[in-house]
């Protein structure tokens, strides 16, 4: 299948999906393209809301692509179920195999999101401010697509583009012309350091940038450990490739169900985890940039229920 | 954070100001051509240029890397994989009537030689 025919086939799939009422929308790489920072990604990371998976998993089974039908993508991936996607998991999904294979990735919660991604919606796509959240990541190559993403929306009229501006020459081309609104600089307070041209800005801002990263790195390392024992029981359940989509999802949520910790996070504990990731921030950066990070409690609201 | 109850376009001033600064930083961080790419061109021209480009990757070798949210399942799939006594690409001895190997591309110089994964 061509590229091109590639990304009309998810754009078709959201959209017969939104015929049907479901609720969801493309974001990360897809969406990247679309808000104009180019992005070689041919995956397709998708946002739907839990409470119409039930739909997703019937439409994801009737869809066959060039002769392919829709399984669970590996061993590893859990099951569709709000009950786990709650607790920040992810479900993948495939048609083909190898190197060739079409591949859907599933979230049920826009993980890192501040606000509710259902609230704001652009098209088929979620909007540029969600999908920066959703990119802060320990992934060098993410954050000029945050800062892209930044600037576009401040273009558009919306000011959380503030919140989303990394790289320290544009933040301060951009103050040249306009100033922050004053709850965006609460929000951040290294925007005061940028009011002022602070010297300190630029080892702030690769503060705040090395606190998502951390964060990251640890949330994946739980996620990792939770992970083991279910891989266990889905291998041991023994579940045939050619099952149909419905009966693999019955067997992965039969595997869930004894293995899988829904919410490891959560278990974990938010602040536990806030703590040990500024720590790890703090070996990395200047002592002095550390009060300048912000409160970043709301970018964990996502786990609520 | 919840989005404003309306936007406030920028005035045209600042408008430009802003579409200046958004270029200069696309230069610098992707490259004057994706710059362009990113800026002057139209989505469906935009996602042609993208399928060019990693068609030219593909047929020069370059491998493709899965999605950031599941990359760490499969290495921990094929860490696993390894602890069990398993290679990339082998299929367990015990679990013969299922494909438990990873998908991760292992490159232009295997893609057609291996076993066919999987996953």
């Amino acid at each position: 299948m061509t590229d091109e025919r590639l990304h009309e086939f998810y754009e078709e799939l959201v959209r017969g999906l939104r015929d049907r009422g479901v609720l969801c929308g493309i974001t990360s790489g897809l969406a990247c393209v679309h808000f104009q920072v180019a992005e070689t990604t041919k995956d397709c990371d998708l946002l739907c809301h839990d409470s119409d998976f039930s739909t997703l998993l019937q439409v994801l089974g009737d869809t066959v692509l060039d002769g392919q039908p829709c399984r669970y993508r590996g061993h590893l991936t859990p099951p569709l179920d709000a009950q786990w996607h709650r607790g920040g998991w992810t479900s993948h999904f495939r048609w083909g195999n190898g190197p060739e294979a079409v591949t859907l990735d599933v979230f049920g919660r826009a993980l890192r999101g501040s606000s509710r991604w259902e609230h704001e919606l652009s098209g088929i796509y979620v909007s540029p401010h969600v999908v920066s959240e959703m990119k802060r990541t320990s992934r060098d190559k993410d954050w000029p697509f945050i800062t892209g993403l930044g600037e576009l929306l401040l273009e558009s009229g919306d000011p959380r583009g503030w919140l989303h501006i990394y790289d320290l020459d544009t933040l301060r081309r951009i103050l040249r012309g306009q100033q922050p609104p004053p709850e965006l600089v609460e929000r951040r307070p290294l925007l005061q350091l940028a009011l002022r041209n602070d010297g300190l800005l630029e080892a702030a801002l690769l503060a705040e940038r090395q606190l998502w990263s951390q964060l990251d790195r640890l949330r994946i390392e739980l996620y990792r450990r939770a992970l083991k024992p279910y891989n266990l029981a889905v291998i041991g359940a023994r579940i045939p490739v050619e099952t149909p989509l419905a009966d693999q999802h019955q067997a992965r949520l039969a595997c869930a169900r004894t293995s899988l910790r829904p919410a490891p996070l959560l278990d974990y504990g938010i602040e536990r985890l806030l703590a040990e990731s500024r720590a790890a921030t703090e070996q990395n950066v200047r002592p002095e940039a550390m009060a300048w990070l912000p409160d970043i409690r709301a970018n964990f609201n996502y786990l609520k229920p | 954070m919840n989005a404003p109850r309306r936007l406030q376009r920028p005035r045209r001033w600042a408008l430009w100001h802003l579409r200046g600064i958004r270029r200069r930083f696309h230069e610098q961080a992707f490259g004057e051509e994706l710059a362009r790419v990113n800026l002057d061109f139209t989505p469906p021209q935009r996602r042609a240029y993208l399928a060019w480009m990693r068609a030219h990757s593909r047929r020069n070798g370059v491998p493709s890397a899965p999605g950031y949210s599941v990359a760490w399942m499969l290495q921990l799939q094929e860490e696993l994989l390894r602890e069990a006594g398993l290679e990339h690409g082998g299929e367990p001895a015990g679990l013969r009537s299922q494909a438990v190997v990873p998908d991760a591309d292992p490159g232009p110089e295997t893609r057609d030689s291996g076993p066919k994964t999987d996953i």
